[in-house]
């Protein structure tokens, strides 16, 4: 090398000051200097040219020989490379990175070293950052527990797992990682192909969010939310996907119990106010009761009261008809005077059957229905009742045929039986139509039953659940007079008797009525 | 009064009523007395002890002494309690209770005149004595 190139050359170096530059001889002391040397380390040049290059070296790595290595791999090997800590004049510390190679004479024997020295420290500082940094986050994301943070690949298999997916999917990460992501999906879902719909929408789109049922490891279903976002490298190229999913499910829980709640509380609302609207109408009904109630009441007990009062004088009008009609049985009186007076005591036994009819009406329905059973036959009693209602049979136009036996001996109140027999029988003249009646006695076992048949105008069917009821009648017709109460004291006698009263009737072909009553009725022998 | 004739004390409340049957009998030829309640018939029986009635008509539902009242005065009182009693009454619901004063007789009102005298004649003999 020419001596001018040499001196150009040596200036060259010397001027460097991005590197510290030196040579080192065989035994590893410095020998030349350059302007990095100063900037980079602190040393002028009458500092450390002839000092050992030990000095640049930590106490640490001289304790351990390193200086020494680096000669002998340099030596040894042709170079030495090396990036670590070293320290300055002032005793700073730099990262330094270091190449040596070594000098050979003509015989390849080694007479010294050259060193380049690199301050590294900016780089290795930033490096050291990046790394802290992407440690950092590598431990935020796997510590994270309320959120299921991985990774999936492009084709949708998991590619990492964190704390959060493992407490809520409760696979542990070997268990999933290398899996396809639709094992999360319900079967529902992965029929209808969700998952690749996700990946495709967060492909095209670079993200997807989703809100769903998902499935645990063990099979039970949590409500999730998903947020699916692609990820690409520098060139766009598609490396994966990142996968946020948070359980929603005590959320969606709550929010169907706050719903449920609501729904509840309108559905108690609502049936509160129908339930006062219940009260209130029950109320006002009650209040309409009590008063029909008080009513009625007042009303039976006019009637009562209304029927004795009438009776006192009339029971003395009866005697004294009775007692008039005696007395002129053997005197000659005008022929037409005796029909008015018999005339007048028929009216007034009409007159006294309506007034008891009323009377009894006023004490069934107080519940004063009391029976005095006595031993009697039916059949005599039939007679002798025909043989009374003669005058009202003869002027109905019909005729009562008795069907019996020779007797019919039972037990019996006489007077309520009377009034079963008189009210059938008085029903079946007034309808009868002027046609034949007929009246059949008979025993039945423990029972004994009284028919009553006419072939009147009979009863139209849609009036059969109204002949029993108290004051209804099923004629209208003023021509049938009447309160409108027999067969309603029928039914009440014959059920106080244990009995029982049917009928069949059919509209201008007549009615049968038939009541049963047991025998040795109801209301037994008194002392 | 005919003093052939048996002799009934009527006993009842309602006026008309007695006096139909006072007078109705009387014209059958019997001798009747009327009463308006127990008390008025108990003075008419002690009026005239040598003079008792063969039968009493008693009505049971009277303002003062009514018949029950009256029934059990007289059968405490050996000298009236041999005459028989028949009870006469409206009210079908006191039917057991007249039973336990032990009538000759139970009769409803509204009586039927022959049956009356029916049994005024059963136990009085016939009206028209002599």
């Amino acid at each position: 090398m020419p001596q001018a190139t040499d001196a150009a050359f040596r200036a060259l170096v010397e001027s460097i000051t991005e590197y510290a530059i030196m040579v080192l001889d065989s035994g590893g002391y410095v020998r030349t200097w350059n302007a990095g040397l100063l900037r980079l380390i602190g040393y002028e040049a009458d500092e450390i040219v002839g000092r050992h290059f030990s000095v640049f070296y930590t106490p640490e790595d001289l304790a351990a020989g390193r200086h020494d290595l680096e000669l002998h791999v340099a030596r040894e090997k042709g170079r030495y490379e090396d990036e670590g800590w070293r320290v300055r004049k002032d005793g700073t510390r730099f990262f330094a990175n270091v190449v040596v190679s070594p000098i050979r004479d003509a015989d390849g024997v080694v007479t010294g070293y050259a060193k380049v020295t690199r301050d590294e420290t900016e780089r290795r500082r930033a490096e050291e950052a990046l790394r802290q940094s992407e440690e950092r986050f590598r431990l935020l994301v796997a510590s994270v527990r309320d959120y299921a943070i991985f990774m999936l690949d492009p084709a949708g298999h998991v590619a990492s797992w964190n704390a959060g997916a493992e407490r809520i999917k409760s696979y542990a990460a070997h268990e999933i990682i290398g899996k396809h992501f639709s094992q999360f999906y319900p079967r529902e879902d992965i029929e209808a192909g969700k998952p690749e719909m996700e990946l495709r929408v967060a492909t095209a789109e670079g993200r997807f969010e989703d809100e769903g049922w998902r499935l645990r490891k063990d099979g039970t279903r949590f409500w999730a939310n998903v947020v699916l976002t692609a990820l690409r490298d520098k060139t766009g190229k598609l490396i994966g996907f990142a996968k946020v999913t948070r359980d929603l499910t005590s959320r969606k829980q709550a929010e169907e119990a706050r719903i449920a709640l609501a729904a509840e509380q309108a559905a108690r609302e609502e049936a509160e106010a129908r339930a006062r609207e219940r009260g209130e109408l029950v109320r006002q009904l009650e209040q309409a009761n009590a008063k029909l109630e008080e009513a009625v009441r007042a009303r039976d007990d006019f009637l009562m009261v209304a029927s004795h009062e009438l009776r006192t004088p009339l029971y003395t009008l009866s005697m004294q008809l009775s007692s008039g009609l005696h007395l002129s049985r053997d005197v000659a009186i005008p022929e037409r005077l005796r029909a008015r007076l018999q005339g007048a005591q028929t009216s007034v036994g009409r007159l006294t059957r309506l007034i008891s009819s009323l009377l009894d009406v006023s004490r069934i329905a107080a519940g004063r229905l009391l029976l005095e059973p006595e031993e009697l036959d039916l059949v005599a009693f039939a007679r002798d009742l025909v043989a009374r209602e003669a005058i009202e049979i003869q002027s109905s136009g019909s005729t009562v045929t008795l069907h019996c036996p020779e007797t019919l001996v039972g037990y019996w109140d006489r007077l309520r039986l009377d009034q079963i027999v008189t009210n059938l029988l008085t029903n079946a003249l007034k309808y009868g139509n002027r046609q034949p009646v007929e009246l059949t006695l008979e025993s039945a076992g423990d029972r004994t039953r009284i028919v009553v048949r006419d072939r009147g105008i009979g009863i139209d069917a849609k009036d059969h659940d109204r002949i029993f009821k108290r004051f209804e009648r099923a004629v209208s017709n003023r021509a049938y007079s009447g309160f409108g109460v027999g067969l309603w004291i029928v039914r009440e006698i014959t059920t106080a008797m244990g009995g029982t009263v049917r009928f069949e009737s059919e509209a201008e072909k007549g009615s049968t009525f038939t009541v049963e009553v047991p025998t040795r009725a109801a209301g037994g022998a008194r002392a | 009064m005919t003093k052939e004739g048996p002799c009934v004390l009527v006993v009842e409340d309602e006026v008309a009523a007695r006096e139909v049957i006072v007078d109705s009998l009387e014209a059958e030829g019997c001798t009747a007395v009327g009463a308006a309640d127990g008390s008025d018939a108990i003075r008419r029986l002690e009026s005239s002890p040598e003079r008792l009635p063969c039968l009493i008509l008693l009505d049971l539902m009277m303002p003062g002494m009514n018949g029950w009242e009256f029934r059990a005065w007289q059968r405490v009182h050996p000298r009236y309690a041999h005459i028989p009693v028949v009870v006469l009454s409206a009210v079908r619901n006191v039917r057991e209770e007249a039973k336990k004063l032990e009538p000759a007789a139970l009769l409803e009102k509204p009586v039927e005149y022959g049956v009356l005298l029916d049994v005024i004649t059963r136990y009085c003999g016939p009206c028209q004595a002599g």
